[in-house]
This record gives C-alpha cells, structure tokens and sequence, in this order.
C-alpha cells in the first residue's frame, strides 16, 4: 500500500499545467531541432512576431517527424517525408485541428491549383523511375482525387565516365496554374548517383488542366535549369499575373556543376513561352546567386540569395551545404524585377538555408527564418527601405512554414 | 618399469586429491522433493553451502574421518547427519521435517543461493528462478517482473526487444551466461532462446558490475547461471500457444561415474504471429485512411539451435573442460518499419550461425584458493537482409506496384540483399585466490576480435544510403578489458567491501564510402582508445537481517558491431562512434524479517547516474543510426517488497521511478543553447511496477503432485514518444498507460517429473504498447508440457 501511495505520488508529478493558446494571428510549423536528428515539428499558433520568444513549449500540435508544410483554403496541411502521410489541420477556437490523413508515396511539390484542390508532385527518386507522379488533392476530402503518371519531359540522356549511356530524371521544383494550363518547373537529375550534368538550359513543361495531358516543354537556353531539390518557391508571380522564373545556378544547392550564371526569366500571363526580351543575368550583374524568393509589389520582391565566393566555398565541402540551417553562408535580399538590381539586406545576418523555405508577406512586408548558426530569429524584412527588423526569437531551430490566419 | 609408475600415478593423484574429498547428496521433504536453499554445514567449521533447485549439494575441501552435516532452513526442522568419510562420495537423500514450531527470529536461517548474492556489496537484484520454472515463462518475462527492468517488445515471438535498466538501455547492459559474454552469439542464440528449465539462477546488476563479470558494462549486468550440478537429466519441453506458435526443446546430459560429460540441447520456435491490431488502413487509389482491426501477416519467426558439448568434471586438473559446437539459424518476418504506418510485405532477415566453445574451472588450482576460469568461443556467421520488393502493401495486404521509388524496397531506399559474414572470437579467463576467509582478489580478462565483410548482389552501385560498398572490405573491432579487484570482509564478516579498477582498450577499422556514383571511394577510419575505470562498494549489516549498501563507479563502455556496422537494413552503420562512461552512485537498504512461517523482504533502493556522450538510436524515417549525443542525469528510486508465507502462499510489489534528463547546456550540432537542457528525456518510460501472487493450490506429500496458480501485474505509466515539454498535450505522441495481467496454472507430477501448464498472458485483452504505435499481442494461451527425467 505504502508503495502504491509512493506511485501515485510520484505520478501526480508528472503532469504539467496546460499552456494556453490564447492570440492565433499566424500559425507556424516550428523545427525544434536540427533536421538531421530525430527531429519533432510543431504546428503552433503565433500572435506575435516581433517581441518575445516563439516556442512549442506545451502547445501546439506535435508532427511525427520530418514535414513539408502548406496552406490551402483555410487548411493546413502537413506533408510527413519519413511517414509518407499527408495530415489537414483546421483552425478552430485558436487551435488546430486534424481533419483527416490520406497516404501517398511521394510528394516533394505542392502547390494551389484552385478552391477545391491542390497539386502535388511525386518526384521519381532513385533512378529506375522516371515519371512524375501528377496528384490532384481534394482540399475537403483530404484524399488523392486523380492522378496522372508522366515523364514531364522527354527522356534526357548522357554518356557518363564509363561510356554507359544514362537516362536522367527530371525533377520537379515549382507548378502553378494559369487558368487551364499547368506550369511545372524541373531539373535534370542523375537519379541514383544525383549528378547533374546537364546545366546548360532552363525548362518548363506545360500541361492541361484538369486532364493532365503533356502540351510541351519550354526552354531557355540563356540561363540553366529553374530550381532544385527541396521546394523551395522558385515561381514569383506578380500583380498582372506575369510570372518570373529563377534559375539559382548555386552549386551548394544540390548541383555537381554549374555553367549558366543564376538568372531570371519570365513568362507572361496567358502565354506558353518565356518572354525573349526579358531576363535578369542576376549573378553577372550583382555577383550573387538567387536561392528562391517571393513577390511583394511594384515590380519589388525579397529573395535568398549566396554570393559567388561563398558558393565555391560551401560547395567544396558539401554540396548540399544550403540546406544546412545552420550553415551561415546566404544572405537576404531585394530584387527589382522592373529595374533588374539587387539589394542586399544589410540588416539580416548571413544565415543558414531551408528546404521549401518559407516567406510570409503581409503588409507589404516579408517574414523570413534567419538562423545564424547558434540562434534563430524571425525577421521582418522591408522590401521599399531594404531594411529588416529583429523580430521574435525561436525556441527552436527555425520555423518550416508561416501563415497569415487571417 | 611398470610398477614405478603405478605408483608415481598413484603418488600424484592422491596428493592432489588429499585435504578436497568432496561430500554430495540431495535434501528433500518428506515426499522426496528437493528442497532449494537449504543451509548444509560441516558441524564445527565455516565450511558450508546452499542446496540448489533440486535440492542438491556438494561440500568441498572435506578431509577424511568422521564428521557431522546441519541442515537448516525455514520451514524445515534443523537435523543433523553424523557420516564417516571415506572417499569422495555422494549420502542417500536426507530427509527434511517440515517444522511445526515457530522459529525465533535468532535462529540462523538458511541461506538460499539468491540470499547469499543479495549479500554482496552489489547493488543487485538475485532471481530465484525455481517458482518460475514450471510456469512456461520466457527469460525476457522472468526479467520484466524486477524493479528498475523494462522490456520492451515489439511485437510477438522473435520480435526485437530493447531492455532498459534504470534508464540505461540496449548494449549499455550486458548479459552473460555463466559468465561468459552473449554480445558475439548473434541473433540466433538470445535470451528467450533459453529454455527457464536449464536455468538456475539470474542475477540482475544494477549499476557496479563485478569484476568476474569481465565487461564493459555501464548500465549493469545480467548474469544467468545454468544448472551444472545435475549429473544426469533429459528435460523435453513442448509448447503450443496462440499464433500458431510452436517452441520444442530437449536439453540432456550424461555424465560417468569416471567424469565424462555429455551434454546435448536443441530448441526450436515457431510462430506465425499474426495477432490482430488496429491500424490505419490506406486505400491504394485515394490513400485515405481508415482505422480497422486487421490480422499481422508477415511477421513469422522460426529459430532453431543445436549444442552439444563434451568434457570431463571433477578431474584433477579441471573441474569442468568442455569443448563444444553450436549451431543456429533463424529467419524472421519484417512486417512493420519503426511505426506502423509503414507496412511491410516481403522483407526477412535470415541469421546462421556456427559457434566453437571452450569451458575450463579448476578451483584450488596449485594452491588452495586459486581457481581459474576459461571461458572461449570463436564463431562464423551469416546475416542475409533481403529487401527487394517493388510493391506497397497496406495493412489488408493489398498491394500496388510502386510508381516512383521503384528502385527502393520497403524499408531501405535501394533495393537490397545484403549479405554479411562473420567472425567473431572471444577470451574471458578469470584467476581468483581467496587469500584468507576475509579477503580474496580477481583478475579478468576479456579478448574480442569481430570481423565482418559485406556484400550486395544488387546493391554494387548504391551511391547513398545503406550501401556495401563500405563492406567491401574488412571492417574490425578489437576490445581487450582487464579488471583487478580486491574483496575485504570485516567486523566478523558485518562489513563487506570491494575495489576495483578496469582497463578498457579498443581498435576498430570501419570504412566508409566517400563520393557520389562512380566516383565513390573508401575512407578507412581507424579508431583506438585506451581508457581506465574505478569504483568501491559497500555493505554493512547493521543487525541480523538488515543491511545497507553504497557503491560508486567511473565505467566506460566501448561501442559494439551493431552501433559501428549496422545491421544492413534499419540501422546504419557509424564510422565515428566514441565509447559511453558515466559516473554512478548506488544506494540501497535490504531487510529480511522471518516470523515464524512468515517472511518478508524489503529492499529500497536510490541511483543516482552521470552519463557522457551517451550512445543513443536516432530514427530517421524507417531507418535509424547510432550517434554519441545526450548527457544526461538520472535519478532513481526503487522500492521491493516480497512476502511468503510458509512456501505456499507469495506475493511481491515493485515500483520504480526514474527521471531522466538532458544534462547538455550547448546544443550538439550548432554549440548554441540548448533549448532542452534539464527537459526529461524522450521516449524512456518513468514510472513502472510489478505485482505477482503465487498460490500452491495443492501439495500432496504422498504421491508428490502440486498445483500452483500464479498471477502477475505490469504496469507502465504513459511516456511520450518526443520531448515531453513541446507541444500541446492533446496532439503528443505517447506511447500510453499500459496495464495488463496474466495468469497462470502449472500442475507437476512425481516431484517435477512430469509438468504441464497453461497461461494466459494479457487476460483482459488489453492493448498494449512498449514502442510508439508498435502494438503487441493481445489476449493469448499457451499450453507446455515438460518432462524431466534424472
């Protein structure tokens, strides 16, 4: 008995006092840890950015694993990559929760496609497959509504050191919709050795929707392919529905070779061609790289971005280097699009990469995760001033995703 | 010619035999049932020992003449034996009263085997295993019911389990069978491998391990004693159990009257496995999930292992010599990745291994008090991993073919047959000499050498994940651990003391493979260590049946084949791994009260731990690796009570709590603040206990039949699975409260001849946890029948 009053004891001890969840302005997938360990991500609700300190600490709604994160509709979904399960949240009373789970076997793109659905791209991993997996997701349902298997590109082929004749995959890195057409960015990929020697053009394929079908494929051969592996958003579309394509040109982003400077280019809205006079030779004129970006207004958007000198540098030892969050090797940046210039940030340390790296932009601001190497901070970048602002501090290591609420 | 050498033979074996004439024979009842733990003393000298499970025993160091034997235990009315020694021989059985009249407290009690352990300056926990030898019971489930121990299990028989004790877990706490080391057996040979009948005795270190138990171990030992004292036995055992599970084994031995011993073992299990669980059930068109009861089907497991030793005992010059050979195999099933929303369709493991054993003892070796043993094996295996299919299967067993990862199995990211070859040698030899009856010094030694090569008939051009290219090539591990210690005895033997001090060295040879596609390379990464250890223990009789203990060590522990090379398919190989230490405290208070035919144990104990740069699995996705990363602190407390009443009613209640937590102020990766510095550890259960009454329903003297019932209690607390301060508590992953209970009927006929019985585990079907969303069997039967013939 004496023991049993000992346990009971000792068990009221163990619980902890819930926190409360009271201000939901924003929800953020916080990383607590680094991503190589055995790392828990956590859905939480933000009120404030600026001040204070952002943490999981007993709230929020713990993600087994390692997510990619999205918001469609008023729905937030969190992509499991270890647990192949894709899980929707909705907000309610300032809390999220889960409306149900569908499985899937990959999807390394996810982007809005309407009010009702959303796509998500299978990437062929691996060699021995090189079809693109097109899933069309119900947004209500929660489930997988049709799909469509398709090389989105006619077979790459190189002869590599041993005079073997090799079939490259074509990984996607970015779609949108514009109106019945479907955009998909990709680059050439070795699939198992994840060699690219194929550097030398930028493509684009263009489907139909909602059938699917293979229209064609657009290319660019004044800089190299758009995007890389991760996600990261490497479509920037503004106001008149023009879009903007970035060709990163960054060997520590994934790439054993590099042979176009990192370029902008541009599709115009209701068009299937890049637009011949229009592309930004970025890395020639500012000597730096763009990592991926988003769009603000008036032609302005704020970008990731890695000079030349540390790309060299980083790629040397790993060629992965800009997914290291704690890697402090990128910079921030504005980009004028109209005007073709490039700003740096001064106010934003150099700081570590992301995969599917987030931007928020609200106000005519931008909020980005910035991770100096020991610490991480939201920042509040001004695209008009080229300025930033400190913001909250993360009890974590960054944060994978951020949503306006509201 | 002749004659002179008659009489040198002569000469040599009656020195050697002169001053050591040994005494056996058997203590039973009054219906001719061995009775364990009776005290056997030579009237007049210190000279004595305990009766073992069947009652057996054997006095050493006797001289010739007349002499008088005191039987003493509780229960039992104290008799006394007048015998005239001759030679070495063995008496007729002595026959014990049971006692009608209440024992003083005063009256020395008979000490059983697991008694005398529990008197060491050990923190330890001694299992007496006769109760639960006719219970049908598994080693693993004899080793749940001890405070501090958590198993955990993932699934039914042959599933891979994880033994925890107090917060120390896997490789950290190191088994031993009779002394000798179970890391190298493989998997083929483990602890539910062995039958509960061969065993005579488990002891549970927590903490400080002896030096005789020549090791690295920083957690603790388990050391399970088999029984060597039977000259002749055939033990056949059959179960049959839900799940279609099957598990045979005939454990023999012969032994002359000249010494030569035979012995000849093999087991055999079975078992299909296929409990239901829920799982989540995805659809193969949309991938919605819905949850449903479904039946596992591909989790079947079968070992099977031959032994057979030969040798001689009692000889001049050995105690015991046996050489000797075994055999295993075993394939098993894969059915799940680390959780269960990865099924698995097709994957196995396969494991063969053939084993070479030495066994040597020779007490009172040149000198009295000098004995040496030699404990060695070398072996050669074989471990398949077989991971190539191109389908996805959900839990119904429907099946898609896979349309991107197509060049991936299940678990692994490239397709897999990987294949790894073996050899492993191991030399333990332990030189004691007991100076005088109050002090006595050990050395030990122990020597492993473990080779391994690799290959993958499909796996040649693997750029990343698990390849074979690093296999290619010999990978090695070289331990070499050296341990003295001094043992004292003082304040007519109230005070016990011991010191001792280890030198651990370690050479490894890894490779690793470096590039991408056919630029790939192979680093060698040669590793070695040398490293010193130290710790006292104590313990004090503060008066009859009271003692307290206190121990302190500094122990270093040196990473193994499974955290440096992987197991080919979950678990990869680390290059870079260092070797664990810790600094522990023990302290513990035991009491043993006898009121007549009532007797209560009470044993308490606090721990108090320090370990540095502990090894610890990391799962990412399916797979998982070994990494050097937490500090932490652990606390515990444990509290163990035992009641027994005149041998025919037991009961017993243990609880253990123990915190543990992160103790790393900088973070490992980055060096900024570690933001879960003094947050409780993830994933490592709290707070657990045991309950378990024992019943002889029946004892009839006359034809020697008992019937007992048996009842047991676990109980774990609910733990999270993540970091127990992050996250809303609705949302967190946990592994949860886990309460369940089984009983038991066993019936043995003709004094242990013929045994049958039938358990019921889980009685109340409920569902259960030991790993995050890994659910375990649910209500099951099991029928086994034994016959014991000596």
């Amino acid at each position: 008995m004496l023991l049993l009053a000992i346990i009971s004891g000792l068990s009221a001890c163990t619980t902890d006092d819930e926190v409360d969840t009271a201000g939901a302005n924003y929800v953020m997938s916080l990383r607590t840890q680094n991503a190589n360990d055995e790392s828990a991500d956590y859905y939480i609700t933000v009120d404030d950015l600026l001040n204070g300190e952002i943490s999981a600490v007993g709230q929020g709604v713990e993600l087994i694993g390692w997510n990619y994160n999205a918001k469609f509709g008023d729905t937030y979904f969190a992509f499991g990559y270890d647990l192949n399960e894709c899980i929707g949240y909705k907000l309610q009373d300032g809390e999220l929760i889960s409306q149900g789970k569908f499985v899937f076997e990959r999807i390394d793109v996810m982007e809005p496609l309407d009010n009702d659905y959303f796509l998500g791209i299978g990437a062929p991993w691996g060699g021995g497959s090189y079809d693109c997996n097109l899933q069309v997701v119900s947004i209500d349902d929660i489930a997988i509504d049709h799909n469509a298997e398709h090389p989105i590109y006619e077979s790459f082929h190189y002869v590599d050191s041993l005079d073997q004749s090799v079939q490259l995959n074509a990984w996607p890195t970015g779609a949108y919709l514009d109106n019945d057409k479907l955009f998909v960015s990709f680059y050439p990929l070795h699939g198992t050795s994840w060699q690219t020697p194929n550097t030398d053009t930028a493509y684009v394929s263009v489907f139909s929707y909602p059938e699917l079908d293979y229209i064609k494929t657009i290319k660019d051969d004044r800089t190299g392919p758009i995007g890389y592996y991760g996600g990261s958003p490497v479509i920037l579309e503004n106001e008149g529905g023009d879009h903007f394509f970035v060709s990163t040109g960054c060997k520590a982003c994934g790439f054993t070779q590099v042979t176009k400077s990192s370029g902008i280019l541009k599709v115009n809205a209701g068009e299937t061609e890049f637009d011949p006079n229009y592309y930004f030779d970025v890395e020639g004129k500012t000597g730096y790289k763009v990592l991926s970006g988003t769009y603000v207004g008036n032609g302005l958007a704020v970008a990731r971005v890695i000079s030349t000198q540390l790309d060299d540098q980083a790629s040397a030892v790993n060629m992965w280097a800009t997914f290291s969050e704690v890697t402090p090797i990128l910079n921030a940046a504005v980009i004028d699009l109209n005007a073709e210039t490039l700003t740096i940030v001064e106010d934003v340390p150099l700081h570590g990469g992301q995969y599917k790296t987030p931007y928020l932009v609200e106000n005519g601001k931008v909020y980005i995760s910035v991770n100096t190497g020991t610490d991480a901070h939201v920042y509040e970048v001004d695209p008009a001033s080229a300025t930033a602002t400190k913001g909250a501090k993360l009890i974590g290591n960054q944060f994978q995703a951020l949503f306006a609420t509201k | 010619m002749r004659p002179a050498f008659l009489f040198i033979l002569f000469f040599i074996s009656g020195t050697v035999v002169w001053g050591q004439m040994t005494l056996g024979g058997q203590v039973t009842d009054q219906s001719g049932v061995g009775i364990p733990g009776i005290t056997v003393q030579v009237k007049g000298t210190s000279n004595g020992v305990s009766t073992d499970i069947e009652g057996n025993f054997r006095l050493k160091n006797l001289s010739k003449g007349p002499l008088t034997l005191v039987f003493t235990g509780i229960g039992f009315q104290q008799q006394e034996l007048a015998v005239l020694l001759e030679n070495s021989s063995r008496i007729d059985p002595v026959k014990l009263k049971e006692s009608t009249t209440e024992l003083s407290a005063v009256q020395v009690v008979g000490k059983s085997e697991t008694a005398e352990i529990r008197e060491m300056p050990y923190s330890i926990t001694a299992i007496d295993v006769a109760p639960l030898k006719t219970q049908n019971l598994d080693v693993n489930q004899i080793l749940g019911t001890v405070s501090g121990v958590r198993i955990r299990e993932e699934g039914g028989l042959g599933s891979s389990f994880n033994f925890t004790l107090n917060g120390f877990s896997g490789n950290q706490v190191r088994f031993f069978i009779d002394g000798i080391p179970m890391d190298y057996f493989g998997s083929s040979l483990t602890l539910n491998n062995i039958p509960s009948n061969l065993i005579s005795n488990i002891e549970v270190y927590k903490g400080v391990v002896p030096v005789h138990l020549g090791s690295d171990a920083l957690g603790g030992a388990i050391n399970i004693t088999t029984n060597q004292n039977i000259r002749r036995f055939l033990d056949i055992s059959y179960s049959i159990g839900s799940f279609n599970t099957h598990r045979a084994s005939v454990v023999s031995r012969y032994t002359t009257n000249s010494g030569l011993r035979v012995n000849a073992n093999a087991f055999f299990n079975y078992s299909d496995n296929n409990y239901d669980i829920m799982a989540e059930v995805a659809n193969t068109e949309t991938g919605k999930v819905t949850e449903q009861e479904v039946e596992r089907f591909h989790d079947g497991y079968q070992s099977q292992t031959v032994q057979v030793e030969i040798g001689v005992t009692n000889k001049p010059y050995a105690d015991q010599l046996l050489v000797g050979v075994i055999g295993s195999s075993n394939y098993k099933e894969i059915q799940s990745g680390y959780n269960l929303t990865k099924v698995v369709g097709e994957a196995y493991t396969e494991d063969k291994a053939i084993l070479g054993t030495f066994k040597y003892k020779k007490s009172d070796l040149f000198l009295d008090g000098l004995t040496l043993t030699v404990n060695g094996f070398t072996k050669f295996g074989r471990i398949l991993t077989v991971d190539t299919s191109s389908y996805e299967y959900n839990w119904l067993g429907e099946r898609s073919r896979k349309k991107l990862g197509t060049t991936s199995g299940e678990i692994a990211w490239y397709k897999t047959q990987f294949r790894f070859d073996d050899k492993a040698s191991t030399a333990t030899s332990l030189l004691s000499y007991k100076i005088n009856e109050n002090q006595s010094v050990a050395i030990n030694n122990t020597f492993s050498y473990f080779y391994r090569i690799g290959s993958d008939p499909l796996g040649q051009s693997d750029p990343v994940g698990l390849s074979s290219v690093p296999f290619t090539e010999p990978n090695t591990l070289r331990k070499n651990i050296t341990g003295l210690s001094y043992s004292l005895k003082l304040l007519e033997d109230k005070l016990r003391m011991v010191g001792f001090g280890k030198m651990y060295y370690l050479h490894s040879v890894s490779r690793e493979e470096d590039g991408f596609g056919d630029q790939q390379e192979i680093n060698t990464i040669r590793k070695e260590s040398l490293t010193y250890g130290y710790g006292v223990g104590a313990t004090y009789f503060l008066f009859e049946g009271f003692q307290i203990k206190a121990s302190y060590e500094y122990a270093y522990r040196l990473p193994d084949v499974l955290e440096l090379f992987g197991n080919g398919l979950q678990v990869e190989p680390n290059a870079h791994l260092d070797s664990e230490h810790s600094q522990n405290y023990n302290f513990g208070v035991l009491s043993q009260q006898t009121w007549g035919k009532h007797q209560l144990m009470t044993e308490a104990s606090f721990l108090y731990r320090l370990p540095k740069n502990m090894i610890r699995n990391y799962a990412v996705g399916n797979t998982s690796n070994y990494l050097n990363l937490v500090d932490t602190k652990v606390t515990g407390y444990e509290l163990n009570l035992r009641y027994d009443y005149n041998r025919k009613i037991n009961a017993s209640i243990n609880g253990t709590y123990q915190p543990i937590v992160n103790t790393q102020k900088t973070d490992p990766v980055s060096g900024g603040t570690n933001y879960l510095y003094l947050s409780q550890i993830p994933n490592e259960p709290i707070l657990f206990g045991n309950a378990q009454a024992g019943y002889t329903i029946l004892n009839n003297t006359q034809t020697s039949n008992k019937l007992f019932a048996n009842w047991t209690t676990s109980f774990v607390e609910a733990f999270y699975l993540k970091w127990p301060a992050y996250g809303g508590k609705s949302s967190k992953a946990d592994i949860p409260r886990q309460l369940s209970h089984s009983i038991s009927l066993s019936y043995s006929m003709k004094g242990g001849k013929y045994n049958a019985s039938l358990s019921c585990t889980n009685i109340f079907d409920a569902v259960l946890f030991d790993n995050f969303m890994l659910q375990k069997p649910g209500r099951a039967f099991s029928l086994k029948l034994n016959y014991f013939l000596d």
